[in-house]
């Protein structure tokens, strides 16, 4: 495997003194993989994606994105950063009185000055990015519709098209399937499993949900308590790490 | 058990209506208390429906030659008053408002700075501002805008703050994360999720000025009040009745305008 997109190296967050969240984490995403990362709520899955995005500062480490250490970026450099990250969000995010094509257009903010946002004047390529978009995750016919006119699936693609409007070199998924039953989960991971590889996107996602790590996840990671307790291929993943991952093995049966 | 509830429940129950009689008591107090203070005279109390239809005898007919000359321009005045206050309100709150917000400003110095300006503004009745701005600018509808404006700057500020306030984060912070600068982030996170009260406040202030503009002629500051005092002082009855006829159309009127737009704005 070729070098790593994303470094992270001892990275540690606590909100409260001697309480960390994250405690001295390592991982890499190297180029074109799918890593999928496993465990109980509260094991700092969320925080970890929000400190590459930098939502949150962490207390100390570093993460590495092509050259750049990430939470030592400031302003203009920070945005210039963020806006080649995708996210995609646990409660889809979508702003829920724009339209389906705006939301998706809001994905090209980071590359727009204010005064053409407040015009809505979006340039011609990126309404047409947005329709070849809307068309592969079957909402074409909802473009003008508003957001909040969406059921869960939908809204998660539109989440996950507003992502890839960023023309992202990392796409970062947080919880994409929590709030979706189950059919619909795995709709929602194969059709941006299919679009992030076609675009040769490497994928960091959150999810709790074992099978469905399984099923998508090029490597998995499992976390417990702040730290990386598991890293390896799915199969790799037996009872035994997933006892260590959850705690206790009287779920599984 | 079932006897321990029943006891339990007695004693939780039997100190509220205590406390229940004592707050009736004190309030039936309040009121004798009050009538008595303000000594109302029985003798002028008496007469009241003469003196009602000996008013509205005088009154009928309205001066209809009048209602054209001079009340529908008056009313007209008052109109623009309430309007340019209430657009020029908005023009200057709408910045304050947004640094009052604690999502958007993080400064605290700032913030009460807003709060004060809010709470400042309400705290006089446009009534004593126009009487503050007839001093200063003279009399005329210049004040009356003056006034309108100073009273609806803290009502307009404090609920779009708390609009503001109220906005999802989750919105925002998808926003900021595809890297948009914070005009943006304002444009496209908030601005959709405030703009439904944005218009609500708004029209909802309009509406509550075009009644306060009413009144504010009584201190010189422009507008129907004017004629309504002049018509009083020489007991021109059947123009006082073209007068409040007029405020009360026109009241209603804005009301049911207000009442339709809002519905569809929300």
């Amino acid at each position: 495997m070729s070098e790593a997109i994303l470094q992270i190296r001892n990275l540690s967050k606590s909100y409260f003194h001697k309480q960390p969240v994250l405690h001295d984490v390592s991982l890499d995403v190297k180029p074109e993989e799918i890593l999928i990362i496993i465990g109980p709520s509260g094991a700092g899955k969320s925080t970890l994606m929000r400190c590459i995005n930098h939502l949150i500062t962490p207390s100390s480490g570093h993460i590495y994105f092509k050259g750049l250490d990430i939470p030592s970026l400031h302003g203009n450099q920070m945005r210039a950063c963020r806006r080649r990250i995708g996210m995609v969000f646990q409660e889809f995010n979508l702003v829920e009185r724009l339209t389906v094509l705006e939301n998706l257009l809001i994905g090209r903010l980071g590359y727009m000055k204010p005064l053409d946002a407040f015009l809505q004047r979006y340039a011609a390529e990126d309404i047409d990015a947005a329709e070849a978009l809307l068309t592969r995750l079957g909402l074409r016919e909802f473009a003008l519709k508003r957001a909040d006119n969406l059921s869960g699936g939908q809204r998660q693609r539109v989440g996950i098209g507003r992502a890839l409007m960023q023309n992202p070199e990392l796409l970062l998924v947080d919880e994409p399937t929590s709030s979706l039953d189950p059919k619909t989960s795995v709709e929602v991971m194969e059709i941006m499993a299919e679009l992030a590889r076609e675009r040769h996107i490497p994928v960091l996602v959150n999810m709790h949900d074992v099978n469905l790590a399984r099923r998508f996840a090029d490597r998995i990671v499992g976390m417990r308590e702040g730290r990386i307790v598991f890293d390896g291929k799915k199969e790799e993943l037996t009872n035994d790490t997933l006892a260590k991952i959850y705690g206790g093995d009287s779920w599984m049966h | 058990m079932s006897e321990n509830l029943a006891k339990e429940w007695k004693n939780h129950v039997g100190p509220k209506r205590a406390l229940k009689t004592v707050f009736y008591a004190i309030i039936i107090a309040a009121l004798v208390v009050s009538l008595r203070n303000i000594e109302i005279i029985p003798e002028f109390l008496k007469d009241t429906p003469e003196q009602l239809m000996d008013l509205f005898r005088r009154m009928w007919p309205i001066d209809v030659k009048f209602l054209w000359g001079f009340v529908a321009p008056s009313i007209l005045e008052t109109i623009h008053i309430a309007t340019l206050g209430t657009i020029a309100t908005l023009i200057i709150t709408f910045p304050l408002a947004v640094l009052g917000s604690k999502n958007i400003v993080r400064n605290e110095g700032i913030r009460y700075v807003m709060k004060f300006i809010f709470v400042a503004s309400r705290s006089v009745n446009s009534l004593i501002w126009a009487l503050f701005y007839v001093a200063v600018f003279g009399p005329g509808p210049v004040a009356g805008v003056m006034a309108i404006m100073s009273r609806s700057i803290g009502f307009v500020g404090k609920l779009l703050s708390e609009a503001i306030e109220e906005s999802s984060r989750n919105q925002i912070e998808a926003v900021i994360s595809v890297g948009a600068p914070p005009v943006s982030v304002f444009l496209k996170g908030f601005w959709p999720q405030i703009r439904p009260s944005f218009l609500s406040i708004a029209l909802l202030r309009w509406d509550i000025n075009i009644r306060e503009t009413a009144v504010l002629g009584i201190v010189g500051a422009g507008g129907i009040g004017l004629l309504l005092e002049s018509a009083i002082d020489v007991f021109h009855w059947p123009g006082v009745a073209a007068i409040l006829l007029s405020i009360f159309v026109v009241v209603l009127l804005a009301e049911f305008l207000v009442t339709n737009l809002r519905k569809k704005v929300i």
